[in-house]
């Protein structure tokens, strides 16, 4: 077959848009309910499966057209068709429970997971790893070694990535303090027991100071704009129109009693400031409170017009201080679990993820992750950075 | 401190960006020209003092909200205008950033954005800055392929066509495409250790991977194949636009109301 500059083009998007087409007309007639990949071991048989026959496809088969799916014609209609499809995922939303049973059947709710998707991604893989061979010769001249990282590189993310996604466990742990738990549920269903056990000593939520709102009293409208400004810290000052505030004392964790508040141990608390209001006129110090779920906010009206009270806290860190026994009796006291600090246990990430509150006693949310193959998407991963960086540094070949 | 007054700097910086952008366009003289680039750069002088004032201020990287970012933006855009004027010599460069900036800057002072300390738990993580600031600077760097792909275009419409023009584009966009390999793999490295996985098709890292995606095309088009000027200008500005749509739009599209990439109320 002569594959001249005319028909090279047409062909890679006639190619690509057929794929597509053959996977739109499986989708019709499957589930509409996406693919769920096989679990371990069946899914590293595929992939071994898959890279042995685009080796041996390379290897046997010689010819022009062979030559034509290596080149770079046949790479721009497969990663067309690809984003294209990304495309439309960015546009509809996915995973709706209230898509239409149209969007449904096209698979276009769950196109990550439909049978186009899935072929278009193999066909790329296939291309893809063409391209890796043919170049793979002359791995060590510096331009094809960076070629060699970014190709292979996003070859092993996409493949390893898609076929791990069966072996992917998302547990999620809800826990009182001083319970312990050893099962969790994964997708809100399913009962796991994981081959540790963990025990919630203490909870506990930092906040960032409030902020002073200025509002009219008849018309709740706020009048200041919240903003660094106004924060409630100690000793911080400003003003609203011809009245001055003063912060004097600051409690974050504060209970009211008798028209004062005082600092307290409990769960139930709110942030509390006193402070000095003053105009032309006078001067008053009084309190003013955030509120929380069972207690209104405490104001302090200055005039016919304005009062002032906190705006409600927002969270700054939380914090769960967990003890792990594992199934062979080792135990690991105190440890800290914060959002952006999980901790590693026997190939699970613990992690915090939220936190409730049930008739003011806190639940720590936790999650945890079981991900066996995110060592070799992270090789792919970090092929892909030290390419780019070669990439930044080599520049277009000329 | 009044110096720092958004209602102060913002006509400031932008006065100073048009008497140096005019001072360089109109004077023929380098030395002349130079002055205006040197008026140019107090106003970018201006606007990081600014960013260095609000992140001592405010206790936090100021990255948090769009209005923080396009800050960012205003500042890296003509830096990279500059860079780009003394490697490839592009006059029309410096004129055409310091616009784009103060685009920026005028939509930050017709628009205000209060300030406040909060940052939320996701956001207190080592990869928060070189996540955002590597973003903003492969924004900067690939608004400036959006402008050679509608001058490109323009010339195409009048049978002008400069092929240098594509050799500066392929540059540009080699370099704006590594920073947003980068943005897109720290997002990935920093999404597994504050949400639990790498990748989990949210909207904005959706349409982060399609804007990533249609760059590549781009790439591919003109790799060995010179002819493709047309479809590859077209796939430039596309890409432009998708970034656009990944940088703001997705607070608006119905489809990414779920996203958790949402720290601006």
């Amino acid at each position: 077959m002569k594959t001249n500059r005319k028909i090279g083009y047409p062909l890679s998007f006639v190619i690509a848009l057929a794929l597509f087409l053959v996977g739109l007309l499986i989708e019709l007639f499957s589930s509409h309910k996406g693919i769920y990949l096989p679990k371990w071991p069946i899914n590293i048989i595929i992939l071994v499966v898959f890279i042995v026959y685009i080796i041996a496809l390379n290897h046997f088969w010689n010819s022009d057209l062979k030559k034509w799916f290596s080149s770079i014609k046949s790479t721009v209609g497969a990663i067309t068709i690809y984003s294209v499809l990304v495309l439309v995922m960015g546009f509809i939303t996915q995973n709706d429970e209230n898509a239409s049973n149209l969007v449904r059947n096209l698979g276009l709710a769950h196109i990550n997971r439909s049978w186009y998707f899935l072929l278009i991604s193999a066909y790329l893989l296939i291309i893809l790893g063409f391209v890796i061979l043919k170049r793979i010769k002359n791995i060590f001249k510096f331009r094809n070694f960076a070629f060699f990282l970014n190709h292979f590189g996003i070859w092993l993310v996409i493949a390893t990535a898609s076929v791990g996604s069966a072996d992917l466990q998302r547990i999620t742990l809800p826990i009182f303090e001083s319970q312990t738990s050893k099962f969790a549920y994964e997708n809100d269903s399913t009962l796991i027991e994981l081959p540790f056990s963990i025990q919630l000593n203490d909870f506990y939520i930092n906040n960032f100071n409030p902020n002073v709102i200025f509002f009219n009293h008849h018309s709740r409208e706020i009048l200041n704009e919240p903003s660094v400004n106004y924060s409630a810290d100690s000793a911080n000052s400003f003003s609203y129109e011809n009245w001055n505030v003063e912060i004097l004392k600051i409690i974050p964790d504060a209970v009211m009693i008798d028209n004062e508040f005082f600092k307290s141990d409990t769960s139930i608390t709110q942030f509390a400031a006193f402070v000095k209001v003053s105009n032309n006129n006078q001067s008053n110090n009084v309190w003013i409170s955030s509120g929380n779920y069972s207690a209104p906010s405490t104001v302090a009206v200055l005039d016919d017009n304005i009062a002032i009270s906190l705006s409600l806290p927002q969270e700054k860190e939380y914090t769960s201080i967990i003890t792990i026994t594992n199934d062979d009796g080792t135990k690991i006291e105190n440890l800290t679990v914060q959002v952006n600090n999980p901790y590693k246990n026997l190939g699970y990430d613990i992690y915090q993820q939220g936190f409730d509150n049930i008739n003011g006693q806190e639940i720590s949310i936790l999650e945890i992750v079981k991900d066996p193959w995110l060592p070799v998407v992270y090789v792919g991963l970090i092929m892909l950075t030290i390419g780019s960086l070669m990439l930044f540094w080599l520049g277009k070949k000329r | 401190m009044m110096l720092f007054d958004f209602k102060i700097l913002f006509p400031a910086v932008l006065l100073l960006w048009i008497i140096g952008a005019l001072i360089f366009y109109i004077f023929k003289n380098k030395k002349i020209k130079n002055i205006g680039l040197v008026i140019i750069s107090a106003g970018i002088l201006y606007i990081f003092s600014l960013i260095v004032y609000m992140w001592v201020n405010l206790e936090r990287p100021p990255l948090r909200t769009l209005g923080e970012t396009r800050l960012w933006y205003a500042l890296l855009v003509p830096i990279v205008g500059m860079v780009l004027y003394f490697r490839w010599k592009m006059k029309w460069i410096i004129s055409y950033s310091v616009f784009l900036a103060s685009v920026f800057v005028l939509i930050s002072y017709s628009s205000p954005e209060n300030f406040d300390k909060a940052l939320m738990p996701a956001l207190q993580s080592i990869w928060f800055v070189p996540h955002v600031i590597v973003y903003m600077f492969a924004y900067s760097i690939l608004s400036v392929t959006m402008l050679i792909a509608l001058k490109g275009l323009l010339m195409l419409a009048k049978n002008k066509f400069d092929e240098n023009l594509m050799i500066t584009a392929d540059n540009i966009v080699y370099v704006g495409f590594a920073f947003l390999t980068f943005g897109l793999l720290f997002g990935a490295f920093w999404a597994k250790e504050a949400w639990g996985h790498y990748w989990t098709w949210d909207p904005k890292e959706t349409w982060a991977f399609i804007t990533w995606l249609f760059y590549l095309i781009y790439i591919h088009l003109r790799y060995n194949h010179k002819e493709n000027v047309k479809p590859a200008l077209w796939v430039l500005a596309l890409a432009f636009i998708f970034l656009l749509v990944c940088w703001f739009g997705v607070n608006y599209l119905p489809s990414t109301q779920t996203s958790v990439h949402t720290y601006s109320s």
